[in-house]
């Protein structure tokens, strides 16, 4: 197939609450199940339906993606806008967002997600832990304190 | 909003969370294994220590941002020489001859630097009678000479043996220390046979650790209780610098296998020890040959080679003071024989010298072998992370 396979001028992303966002293609390359999808037509417009991501997570990606696929930007300023844009979220944005990347198959935004993720969660508690992944232990009282004897040093 | 969380399940899938596992330190994820069962045997999971591998060696890529490598080692003619060679570009491919400054140029014949470069800043010193110490910075081509201590002002039947230990930054009292063993012998048997008559002559000198402070330029006693890992003379000590920390590898004088990190705080001036892993998990017979103490990708690390076994070990320090925090990350398995450990390069590099002497650097990632053309005797390498920095010893 060549290149400039697609004559896609416009591609119209449909959240799962109903919301509509329009962008131009070189926004979404990043979203491989969005790609895949719009290689394979060959028409001017395309709307696509993304039952698994919500608008408000949307718009934010489609934002993430808009700073990083500009040319215009400088690393720096790519960085500076990383930083704040992941200062903004609450850990179930970040959650949830990360999910998203999973679905639209995002490798660097997931990446990216990932190591938000880590960060908030490194160097924190067990319960924490449970709690921001809602996760129920499933160890009896008595493994669990074994574990945690094994494994003295990683709670210092 | 209430909807759309019953909507997007809050359960997270397993490969999401191989992905923010993978990019915690050592020490979060021992401690996590205790929220889930599931989380408790991914280290039994080939494919999550296959990410968790990858990430570790190449999350810290900034770290080496600017960064060169300084190699060192010793040629021979009609006597040796220590030459240092300044290594950079992502495959180590440029490399530049460097003088030694003044003091070394007449006498180049055991230089050794001591730990890791610091704000540009290299210590140079040579464990001879006559020890020299010397700060460094090439860059702007400055350097200081160390005064002596008082404590080698001595009666001349006696001589002091000078083990460096460590060079680093005290952030707190923002000063540059030197860290070093000091040891004396006496040579009085040689022309005394008769010491009843010489009562001073049985003065006893003890060892003794002291630290140099370049904002007082002086030298002062330390009173510390570590021996010092019994060595050969050939190797240099094995030492590091991170974080106003000196590690090094110490240990018992008549056991080398009871071998523990030492780590000494310049801020406190307080150690701690951390045995080195024992491998008895293993259980294999192999004799450990020997442990090289480096920096990797940040991180405290072991490279341990064993006696009639191909395989090296690289065990990665969790947390200081806790043996069994040693996690032994990565099994270099060498498909064709790779020679000798010398130190860790930049990114994933490890570095050796094969049985021709000469240099190669094996990438970890992506387990690519390349010359450095650079050759010499095996014993004497030693690799230093240099950042280029314009700081004036002087000021």
């Amino acid at each position: 197939m060549a290149a400039e396979k697609s004559s896609i001028k416009i591609i119209t992303l449909i959240a799962a609450d109903g919301s509509v966002f329009e962008v131009e293609p070189n926004i979404v390359k990043e979203m491989k199940t969005v790609q895949s999808y719009i290689d394979e037509l060959d028409q001017n417009t395309v709307s696509i339906p993304l039952p698994n991501v919500f608008g408000n997570d949307l718009a934010m990606i489609i934002e993430y993606c808009k700073k990083h696929a500009s040319e215009e930007e400088t690393k720096e300023a790519k960085e500076e806008f990383d930083f704040e844009f992941v200062k903004r979220m609450k850990s179930d944005d970040k959650l949830r967002l990360l999910q998203a990347a999973s679905y639209l198959n995002m490798e660097s935004f997931l990446q990216f997600m990932a190591k938000a993720i880590a960060a908030e969660i490194e160097n924190q508690s067990v319960e924490f832990v449970r709690d921001y992944f809602q996760i129920e232990s499933d160890f009896t009282p008595e493994e669990e304190a074994e574990l945690r004897k094994e494994n003295e040093w990683a709670f210092k | 909003m209430a909807m759309s969380n019953e909507k997007v399940s809050n359960h997270i899938p397993n490969d999401l969370v191989f992905s923010i596992m993978s990019k915690l330190p050592l020490k979060s994820l021992y401690r996590f294994k205790c929220v889930h069962k599931s989380w408790a045997i991914l280290f039994e999971n080939p494919n999550f220590m296959n990410i968790y591998r990858k990430n570790f060696i190449l999350k810290n890529h900034s770290y080496y941002d600017d960064t060169c490598l300084l190699l060192k080692h010793m040629v021979l003619d009609f006597e040796s020489h220590c030459v240092l060679h300044l290594c950079s570009g992502e495959r180590l491919n440029s490399k530049v001859k460097l003088d030694w400054p003044p003091p070394f140029q007449k006498d180049d014949r055991d230089i050794n630097i001591l730990g890791s470069g610091i704000n540009g800043i290299l210590c140079l010193y040579d464990e001879g009678i006559s020890s020299r110490v010397v700060l460094w910075n090439p860059a702007i081509d400055e350097f200081k000479v160390i005064p002596p201590s008082p404590v080698e002002s001595l009666p001349h039947y006696v001589i002091c043996e000078v083990q460096h230990h460590g060079f680093g930054y005290d952030s707190i009292g923002d000063d540059y220390k030197v860290i070093r063993y000091v040891k004396f012998h006496s040579y009085l048997h040689y022309f005394s046979s008769d010491r009843k008559n010489f009562p001073w002559l049985n003065v006893v000198y003890d060892p003794l650790w002291e630290i140099y402070s370049l904002k007082s330029n002086s030298w002062k006693k330390l009173d510390l209780d570590i021996t010092t890992l019994h060595r050969s003379p050939l190797s240099v000590i094995e030492q590091v610098y991170m974080d106003g920390v000196c590690h090094w590898l110490g240990g018992n004088e008549t056991y080398a296998d009871e071998a523990y990190l030492v780590s000494f705080d310049l801020g406190n001036e307080e150690f701690f020890l951390t045995p080195t892993p024992s491998y008895t998990d293993d259980s294999f017979n192999f004799k450990l040959v020997e442990n090289r103490l480096m920096l990797f990708n940040g991180s405290i690390a072991l490279i341990s080679n064993f006696l009639q076994m191909a395989d090296l070990y690289i065990s990665i320090l969790g947390e200081i003071g806790a043996k069994e925090s040693w996690i032994k990350l990565f099994i270099v398995v060498p498909f064709l024989f790779l020679g000798y450990p010398i130190g860790t390069g930049m990114n994933s590099d490890i570095l050796f010298v094969k049985d021709d002497e000469e240099v190669v650097r094996y990438d970890l990632n992506t387990y690519e072998i390349q010359e450095l053309g650079i050759n010499g005797r095996f014993l004497y390498y030693q690799t230093i992370l240099y950042k280029k920095n314009l700081f004036s010893i002087a000021e």
